[in-house]
């Protein structure tokens, strides 16, 4: 199914599961393969966290239907602020939550703030924007 | 072969490198298939790591005040990165092909970046 909402695919495609969803906002999970460039002996860089975090908002528009392309037409990351590091890295091939809401949105391009990690152990969190086309 | 750094140079507020991501890059690799793309978060994960391997006693990067992707870049792209220190714990970034910005924004440290 998830496939049908983003065009990442192999290596790139990060999301697993959609958890839950509303109008403004979506978990889901998420893992990293070993085989990730962003991977190092099992280890993953936790600046990913917002490139997860952008599937995670192109999904909810998948499923809302909001885009004004069809369903997995790129989105592009255009902006990321306030993105705080909690950890350095996290475990390659395990699952961990990333929940996104949406701030605004203004044509094609909406805000969006992001949580990576479980709520008692954050690994990152900010906001960024995507453009989609 | 994730990137190349071409070249590293100490400036006289901070650093500038040359990178190359080619198109075997596993960065570019489903991202995405009719029209590579190098992702945000892989150019910045190159910044960071370029300047970790070059820079003795480099603070652990903390995160990121603001960061705009300007432009796409493409496979086998040249890209040029300037790092401008800014205040303790502040880094500027700046990414050029050619003479366009492609992305630009503020890094955050822990600590001090140090002079060359």
């Amino acid at each position: 199914m998830l496939e049908t909402l983003l065009p990442h695919r192999g290596d790139a495609l990060f999301l697993r599961d959609i958890v839950t969803h509303d109008a403004t906002s979506l978990c889901a999970l998420a893992s990293v393969p070993r085989s990730s460039a962003y991977a190092d002996d099992g280890a993953v860089d936790a600046l990913l966290a917002f490139e997860i975090a952008a599937q995670a908002a192109a999904a909810h528009g998948g499923l809302s239907g909001a885009g004004t392309a069809p369903a997995a037409a790129p989105g592009f990351l255009v902006g990321v602020k306030a993105l705080e590091l909690v950890a350095a890295t996290f475990p390659a091939e395990r699952k961990v939550p990333v929940r996104v809401r949406l701030l605004g949105r203004a044509q094609q391009l909406a805000s969006w703030s992001f949580e990576f990690g479980e709520p008692t152990a954050v690994i990152a969190r900010g906001e960024f924007s995507v453009w989609t086309a | 072969m994730r990137y190349e750094c071409e070249s590293f140079a100490t400036t006289d507020s901070g650093y500038e490198a040359r990178i190359r991501v080619g198109a075997a890059s596993a960065f570019f690799r489903g991202h995405f298939e009719s029209a590579p793309v190098l992702p945000g978060v892989a150019l910045l994960s190159i910044a960071r790591e370029v300047l970790a391997r070059r820079v003795r006693g480099l603070p652990t990067l903390t995160g990121v005040a603001a960061l705009r992707f300007r432009k796409p870049i493409g496979p086998g792209e040249r890209v040029t990165l300037e790092f401008t220190r800014k205040g303790p714990g502040q880094l500027d970034l700046a990414a050029h092909v050619a003479e366009t910005l492609v992305a630009d924004g503020r890094l955050r440290y822990a600590g001090e970046v140090p002079r060359a």
